[in-house]
């Protein structure tokens, strides 16, 4: 496969799903849109660092998080903006159950969450990364990942009124399940 | 139902608000991958390309190149990064201050190689061989592996970066954005903390001053406002300089969502030329009162090579496409 139809290829299994990831940080879908595309220019123009060319993405993952950081740290403003007017989703009525407030309110507890905890529960959740994938997206240690997971449950648990269950310093019974 | 299934069926909610048209989407990467230089595009958000790239682009588009000797300048270690980025303003004067400055550790040497100090930022430009490879931004620095101080205090300072390949390295360059609380002259330390998977310190001090770019710098104070609907944008001061061109504007509307708000701008000098914003978009902060939401921004552009006579300044909504523009003048104050 030449780059140009490695290229093709890549949007066409994997840009819907880099602009979702690129969303959770820019909250702005044509920004988002706009990531993705830079990213893969980038990764078009690297292709030659892609050591796994049967799973390219994690790689891909880890240039768009690059480029989220990247632009987010030129439009800081933006998440000031974002946080005055949190409700930019409008669920259509296709579907109920997706569209149910408690699906909702999960989803942007998720994106309220910080950076550090909000990547990891979106590639594990989200993406169905495992988590020695995320921890080399991340460039972590997997037990960080593990713990970072631990603790943006225990946040979005306070955060969805499930305080109760999860203090910090405690036990999380989820991470069992998880790990 | 337990909170990791809520998380899971969220997934669900993930996926399903947006798709992207396939077509077209291939299209804008193939048009991005061919055409480097900087264009309006439908998106709020804006960043730089990377410096490689972006280099390329400007010594195609300013010098008249061929692609094919555009590859060989892009293969060539620059020694002056900074007044390339800015398209050459500032070269052979003392705005940019050359430094070359090695430093090894690891085998890794850093080289600082220029600075640039205006109210617009403070640049660096630096150079590192060997470059490291298996990175994305081709290993050079990452958000966590930079710090600085400012006359030996430890000072928290937003900056960007941008790199590209360079020879058997990479040249890159630190912008500093937020620069308006530093003293006009400091001693700044820029410590890198790890490149590529190398941890360790390369540590940089320099004396900075930006006297001399503030004496050729030209304030003005047009007031021009603008509405769009129900959006007024005013241009409440443009700052002029040698090098960077800083425009602060007010934008107030009906509180809603902060997407169709004008807060974007595409700004042409007197001569036509397209001035390019230096950190992708305008910086500042939104304030609701009573209903109206108001928001106070500053951007800060690459100055044209004359100071010009007027600014043709065009918002953009929501939409992909430009409003209608307004003429900004430039008129000194009496």
């Amino acid at each position: 496969m030449n780059l140009d139809e490695c290229l093709e290829s890549w949007v066409h299994e994997y840009a819907n799903r880099l602009t979702q990831i690129a969303f959770t940080y820019s909250r702005d879908w044509s920004a988002a849109e706009d990531i993705t595309q830079e990213t893969l220019v980038k990764a078009h123009k690297s292709a030659h660092q892609l050591t796994q060319p049967d799973n390219p993405f994690p790689w891909l993952v880890r240039i768009v998080i690059n480029e989220c950081k990247t632009a987010f740290r030129r439009t800081r403003w933006r998440e000031v903006l974002t946080t005055v007017i949190p409700d930019r989703m409008v669920p259509s009525a296709e579907d109920v159950y997706v569209e149910s407030t408690e699906t909702k309110e999960v989803y942007e507890a998720v994106l309220l969450l910080p950076e550090k905890y909000r990547t990891p529960i979106v590639l594990h959740y989200f993406e169905d990364m495992g988590l020695h994938e995320i921890a080399d997206v991340l460039e972590v240690n997997h037990s960080t990942i593990r713990t970072r997971l631990a603790r943006a449950r225990e946040r979005l648990g306070k955060q969805l009124n499930r305080g109760a269950a999860y203090e910090p310093g405690t036990a999380n019974p989820q991470c069992k399940t998880l790990l | 139902m337990n909170l990791e299934q809520q998380i899971r069926n969220a997934k669900l909610y993930y996926k399903k608000h947006h798709s992207i048209d396939e077509r077209e989407f291939t299209n804008q990467v193939i048009e991005k991958l061919h055409t480097p230089s900087r264009t309006p595009s439908k998106s709020v958000f804006r960043y730089k390309t990377a410096i490689g790239v972006g280099i390329s682009a400007c010594a195609l588009l300013l010098i008249g190149v061929t692609p094919v000797m555009a590859t060989a300048i892009y293969h060539i270690p620059k020694d002056n990064f900074v007044s390339e980025w800015f398209h050459g303003l500032g070269q052979g004067t003392k705005l940019v201050e050359s430094l070359n400055t090695p430093v090894t550790t690891h085998g890794i040497t850093v080289t600082l190689t220029n600075v640039l100090y205006d109210n617009g930022g403070l640049n660096i430009g630096y150079t590192v061989t060997p470059g490291q490879s298996n990175f994305p931004y081709g290993g050079v620095v990452n958000e966590r592996s930079l710090s600085f101080e400012v006359n030996g205090k430890p000072t928290e300072l937003p900056w960007a970066g941008s790199n590209g390949k360079a020879g058997d390295g990479y040249t890159g360059l630190i912008q500093l954005m937020n620069v308006s609380q530093l003293p006009d002259s400091f001693d700044l330390k820029v410590t890198f903390h790890q490149i590529g998977k190398q941890k360790g310190d390369w540590a940089f001090s320099v004396p900075v001053s930006r006297s001399e770019a503030n004496a050729l710098t030209k304030t003005f104070t047009p007031s021009e406002s603008h509405t769009y609907g129900s959006d007024t944008v005013t241009v409440e001061k443009v700052e002029v300089g040698p090098a960077t061109t800083i425009m602060d504007f007010k934008v107030s509307s009906p509180q809603r969502d902060w997407g169709g708000q004008a807060s974007q701008f595409w700004v042409v000098d007197d001569q036509g030329h397209p001035l390019r914003s230096e950190y992708g978009g305008p910086i500042g902060t939104p304030t609701i009162t009573n209903g109206i939401q108001t928001g106070t921004f500053r951007e800060v552009f690459i100055s044209s090579p004359t100071t010009p006579k007027f600014l043709m300044v065009s918002a953009y909504g929501s939409g992909p496409s430009p409003l209608p523009a307004f003429q900004v003048p430039l008129v000194p104050a009496q």
